[in-house]
């Protein structure tokens, strides 16, 4: 079984995020908000949060690989659940 | 509370009636839009400025439009002169308290700019922001000096990105710093397999890109030149 559930790294995300320096956004986050265009984060952010993620969870995260998947996008951004999914494979 | 008086009023002096109409219906946080209005007018001051230089007619700022692409690189268009394909190229950049711009007098050219404040970062940031040989670049400098030139670093990478108008396609590591000067701080900088495939044209340079700090923030520029690889 899983000790790392979607919904609980979610939970951890809304939690970080809630005091992450960068943020320009008071609403509520969850699954579908958006790093850039919602929370209004910048590219460094990003690269900010894997480190943070990284010193939360204890353990070295494959970031640059998602860094560069996200690079490919046509969209640009991510969305939190995205995020908790890649955590998700990478964590159990 | 509503939206600040100066702000509208820089938006009817700067803005042409469909940027200030996408400004308003964009939504989203003030910051954001402040940054944006604010980048806009960094963006058209550097035309005016350059073509005053060349001894042109004095134009209004919101006499021109910026239009973004799909990768939201910024484009001038004239909104007197609208079959003008001739206008400089520009680059855009923001980030909190400040917003700066590069423009060309050449149409073609590959600008690019970024700037961000100045923070000391941690060793899990240069893991992933940096490759082990842009580390060892910075294991020859003072350590006093570190936090302010991975932040230069940085600023290159997006610049350069931004030159390609692919952005970090491949992430931060899709760019190599090659050498820095700290004297002059002009990095030159190379793209990696992937950039390189979608940017064919600077595949093979070696890109110079101007780095510089002024108090909190450091800013980096190109114009997409330099020497071959």
């Amino acid at each position: 079984m899983s000790s790392f559930t979607e919904a609980k790294i979610i939970d951890d995300l809304a939690t970080i995020l809630a005091d992450f320096h960068g943020r320009q956004y008071s609403g509520p986050i969850d699954a579908r908000t958006r790093f850039f265009a919602d929370l209004g984060l910048a590219s460094i952010d990003s690269v900010v949060l894997g480190e943070t993620l990284e010193q939360h969870y204890g353990r070295k995260l494959p970031f640059a690989a998602l860094l560069a998947d996200l690079g490919r996008r046509e969209e640009r951004d991510i969305t939190l659940g995205e995020l908790a999914a890649f955590l998700e494979d990478h964590l159990n | 509370m509503g939206r600040p008086v100066w702000r509208d009023v820089l938006e009817w002096v700067q803005l042409g009636p469909e940027e200030r109409a996408a400004l308003g219906s964009s939504g989203g946080n003030p910051t954001r839009a402040t940054l944006r209005l604010w980048g806009r007018i960094a963006a058209k001051e550097a035309v005016r400025r350059l073509w005053l230089e060349q001894g042109g007619a004095a134009v209004f700022p919101a006499d021109f439009a910026i239009d973004t692409d799909a990768h939201g690189r910024p484009t001038l268009r004239s909104l007197l002169e609208t079959e003008r394909q001739d206008l400089p190229a520009i680059s855009i950049a923001h980030t909190d308290g400040v917003a700066v711009a590069i423009a060309s007098l050449d149409p073609s050219a590959r600008v690019g700019i970024d700037v961000e404040r100045l923070v000391e970062r941690s060793a899990g940031f240069e893991a992933n922001a940096l490759l082990d040989s842009e580390r060892t670049l910075l294991d020859a400098l003072a350590p006093s000096q570190r936090a302010e030139w991975v932040a230069r670093i940085w600023c290159a990478k997006e610049a350069v990105g931004k030159a390609t108008a692919f952005g970090l396609l491949g992430g931060p590591l899709g760019i190599e710093t090659v050498s820095l000067d700290a004297h002059t701080g002009i990095l030159a900088m190379v793209l990696g397999a992937e950039l390189s495939e979608a940017c064919p044209a600077l595949a093979q340079s070696r890109i110079e890109v101007y780095t510089a700090r002024r108090s909190e923030y450091i800013w980096a520029c190109t114009l997409g030149e330099g020497s071959a690889r």
